[in-house]
């Protein structure tokens, strides 16, 4: 999932991922696709090892319409990076790429699992705890 | 005025195609009732339509049954019989009366237009016929169609009655109601006659007089003559209006009845769409709701992770904040070693090289440990401790899915439900309906707008301070002036004697009018009290303008239900014929329309009792074949007829 781009400022989320985000915004349900990128990292954190290093392996390709998100815009005060440097295992293979895949794997976990015409939070939230 | 309906025949009229019969109970009798029961749709309502037909010449409708081949039975039509007739029997005054009204196209026409057909009418007294003029006005004589209301009425209009006595403008229609039965229109006549031939003396005075006071008085009264005559010709003209307006009210009603089943779907399907709406709206605010708490959501999320390793960390950072304070210590004895400059800090003498050295390897034996990452780690742990909530933000977000699906479901329900309804009903049908009670209320507008105008003008003309009061004050000062002066003109004397009789007259009308109010009130309150059913104190008052009210125990106003409106109404009815000798029959068409069961019972008892003769013509739902209802006036029945409808274009009366 790795392209030749500068430093990660911005972790780019596959289209379909992107526009699924667009069109659940323009439906009423989320107020900002940022909320719910975070929310998928965060339930992606608790995935295997191997799953999530699969997504990071992934290419991806703004050429094809693979779409950025500002790291800033997420990760507002550090929160985010500092949930995963404690909660996503290896701590060496932190980096702003495995943001962008555990954001990529969860978005796609919550839009294939946990959402049916409105988002499944309580769903969400036991998929969470079962895997604590 | 003593009146009995015998029998009504009927030859392809409308539903009933070919003869059909119906002979009514014979009055004077215990069993004065006739009861003809039908579905709706079925012919009841073509039955009181004949009547007025054979004696008016038209149904009373206003915008169908009308034209000949909307009378004219469809399946006669069909087989090119274009011959319709109704004949009524009945008793006036001990004299056999035969009516007859036929309308018939003449020989060779196969294909008929309604300008095709001649009228003809004929009356038969015993054994005698009557001819060319006198036809019409012997039915005038006998039943009047101003007051054929008082025996021959919609019970869905029954309300009217009532309405004629609970506003001003109503007040004056119960008055000229009472004229009507009183005949005080020809007294009027003569009143108006009077005023014409007044009005033309005055001038003829007015042009020979010298007096400059008389001359301003009589073109005062000119005046307000010309006013008064305009003002009534307005009146005339505005209770026109209003007649054509209750009359298109009746249709549509009576349309609207036509549609009953239709009109159920359509009120079920305004139901269901309100509640679509209700619950759009709570589908709308639990998306609201989770479009909110969205936002916040992950921090929860988040919270819940960290909180699952709470202790872990808890522990991690005790044992680092040990570390560091213990790292911190020997930072502490470094500086002081630096500081001391090869002195001991506690006895001042001089550190030996040995003891320099010895005091140096410890100090980097404990200063091994970096607390930098320490504290950073530290500060981490702290961090996410301190983003723990305390509180259940998910809770919202937790509940509402299972809402809105529960709410989605039930609209994907109704939706069914809505298309269910709307196979039932036409689409056609609904719109027509619609257009109905639109017409409905443009005409209920139309009527309110006339009826301003008309109490507008009845205060302008018969207020206090009105043209009537203007022109009878010019009037005594007129016949002031004229007191002491010697009648030099034949003009004037006609003139004066015209004033007297005019005021004669109206007074006559003023003093007849008022006295059989009274009696009005008195048998009205008779009937009011046999059909309540509620064992209440209350009374019917017909105030001195003619208003009606109902009044309780300590004599306040009060307001009545719709069953009780219908009492009032009826009450009213039977006040009006009994104080102004109209004993006829009494036929009613759908006598309880808005009438509880309670209610029917009484009013039921009650009719029997009202009038010499009672036909009503009821639905199934009113009077339930062989119920408790029927059995209780069983005694009173002396015809009952079933109108059994074969199909759309053919009804039978059946006797039973």
């Amino acid at each position: 999932m790795q392209e030749n781009i500068e430093g990660l400022k911005y972790i780019c989320l596959k289209l379909d991922l992107a526009e699924w985000l667009d069109s659940i915004k323009a439906d009423g349900n989320l107020n900002n696709a940022q909320d719910l990128i975070r929310t998928g990292i965060i339930l992606a954190l608790k995935c295997d090892e191997s799953v999530v290093q699969n997504k990071q392996d992934e290419v991806i390709s703004r050429n094809e319409g693979d779409r950025n998100y500002n790291t800033g815009d997420i990760d507002l005060d550090g929160y985010i990076t500092l949930l995963m440097k404690m909660f996503g295992g290896d701590l060496a293979n932190q980096s702003k790429y495995r943001m962008q895949a555990l954001a990529n794997l969860g978005v796609e976990m919550i839009r294939d699992n946990f959402y049916d015409e409105v988002i499944q939070w309580d769903k969400i939230e036991n998929e969470i705890k079962k895997k604590l | 005025m003593s009146m009995v309906f015998v029998e009504l025949k009927l030859t392809n009229w409308i539903p009933y195609s070919g003869d059909q019969n119906l002979k009514f109970n014979s009055a004077h009798d215990v069993m004065n009732m006739s009861m003809i029961r039908g579905q709706n749709k079925g012919g009841k309502s073509a039955i009181i339509r004949a009547i007025k037909w054979v004696l008016y010449g038209d149904t009373g409708d206003v915008s169908e049954y009308q034209r000949p081949l909307e009378l004219l039975n469809r399946d006669a039509k069909n087989n090119g019989d274009f011959k319709y007739s109704v004949c009524f029997i009945l008793y006036n005054e001990g004299k056999r009366v035969e009516i007859t009204r036929t309308m018939s196209v003449p020989g060779g026409v196969s294909i008929a237009k309604d300008t095709d057909f001649n009228e003809e009418l004929s009356i038969k007294e015993d054994k005698n016929y009557i001819f060319g003029d006198e036809l019409e006005g012997y039915i005038k004589k006998i039943l009047p169609r101003d007051i054929s209301d008082f025996f021959l009425f919609d019970g869905e209009m029954l309300q009217q009655y009532k309405g004629l006595a609970t506003s001003t403008t109503a007040a004056k229609k119960l008055k000229i109601q009472i004229e009507k039965v009183i005949k005080t229109p020809y007294i009027k006549a003569a009143r108006d006659d009077m005023n014409a031939i007044k009005r033309d003396l005055l001038k003829a005075v007015k042009d020979r007089t010298d007096d400059k006071q008389i001359d301003l008085l009589l073109t005062r009264l000119e005046e307000l003559s010309i006013k008064e005559e305009e003002c009534s010709n307005s009146l005339e003209r505005l209770e026109t209006d209003v007649r054509t307006e209750e009359e298109a009210i009746k249709k549509i009603e009576s349309n609207l009845r036509n549609h009953e089943e239709m009109i159920e779907i359509t009120k079920e399907l305004e139901t269901v769409k309100k509640r679509v709406t209700h619950t759009e709206h709570n589908v709308q605010n639990a998306k609201d709701i989770m479009k909110t708490q969205s936002s916040n959501a992950w921090t929860y999320l988040a919270s819940t992770l960290i909180g699952s390793r709470r202790s872990d960390l808890e522990r991690k950072g005790n044992e680092l904040s040990k570390f560091i304070d213990e790292n911190r210590t020997n930072d502490v004895l470094n500086n002081l070693y630096k500081e001391s400059i090869g002195h001991c800090n506690l006895c001042h003498g001089k550190l030996t090289p040995e003891q320099k050295a010895h005091i140096e390897s410890k100090l980097q034996e404990y200063s091994t440990e970096n607390t930098s990452d320490a504290e950073i780690q530290l500060k981490d742990i702290r961090k996410l401790l301190n983003k723990i909530s305390n509180t259940d933000d998910l809770e919202m977000l937790r509940k509402q899915p299972a809402s809105y699906y529960s709410n989605i479901e039930q609209l994907h329900e109704y939706n069914i439900e809505i298309e269910n309804l709307n196979k039932q009903a036409k689409s056609s049908e609904q719109k027509d309906i619609i257009d109905l009670m639109q017409q409905k209320v443009n005409c209920e507008n139309e009527k309110k707008q006339l009826d301003e105008s008309i109490e507008r003008i009845f205060n302008e003309l018969n207020g206090p301070e009105g043209i009537r009061k203007a022109k009878k004050d010019v009037d005594l000062l007129y016949s002031k002036l004229q007191k002491d002066k010697p009648i030099y003109d034949r003009n004037q004397s006609l003139l004066e004697l015209c004033t007297k009789v005019e005021r004669t007259l109206s007074e006559t009308l003023e003093n007849l009018i008022y006295q059989v109010r009274e009696e009005i009130e008195e048998y009205a309150n008779e009937m009011y009290s046999k059909m309540t059913v509620e064992s209440s104190l209350t009374s019917l008052k017909i105030n001195e303008g003619f208003g009606l009210d109902v009044l309780d125990a300590n004599n306040e106003k009060i307001t009545t239900s719709s069953a009780g409106n219908q009492i009032v109404a009826m009450s009213l009815l039977y006040g009006l014929k009994k104080a102004t000798g109209l004993n006829g029959p009494l036929l009613i068409d759908t006598p309880f329309a808005r009438v509880d069961l309670e209610h029917r019972q009484s009013m039921l008892n009650s009719y029997a009792e009202m009038t010499d003769q009672i036909i009503l013509l009821v639905h199934s739902g009113e009077i339930n074949e062989g119920g408790d209802l029927e059995k209780s006036i069983a005694q009173n029945i002396g015809a009952r007829y079933n109108i059994k409808k074969e199909s759309d274009t053919n009804s039978r009366l059946i006797r039973i």
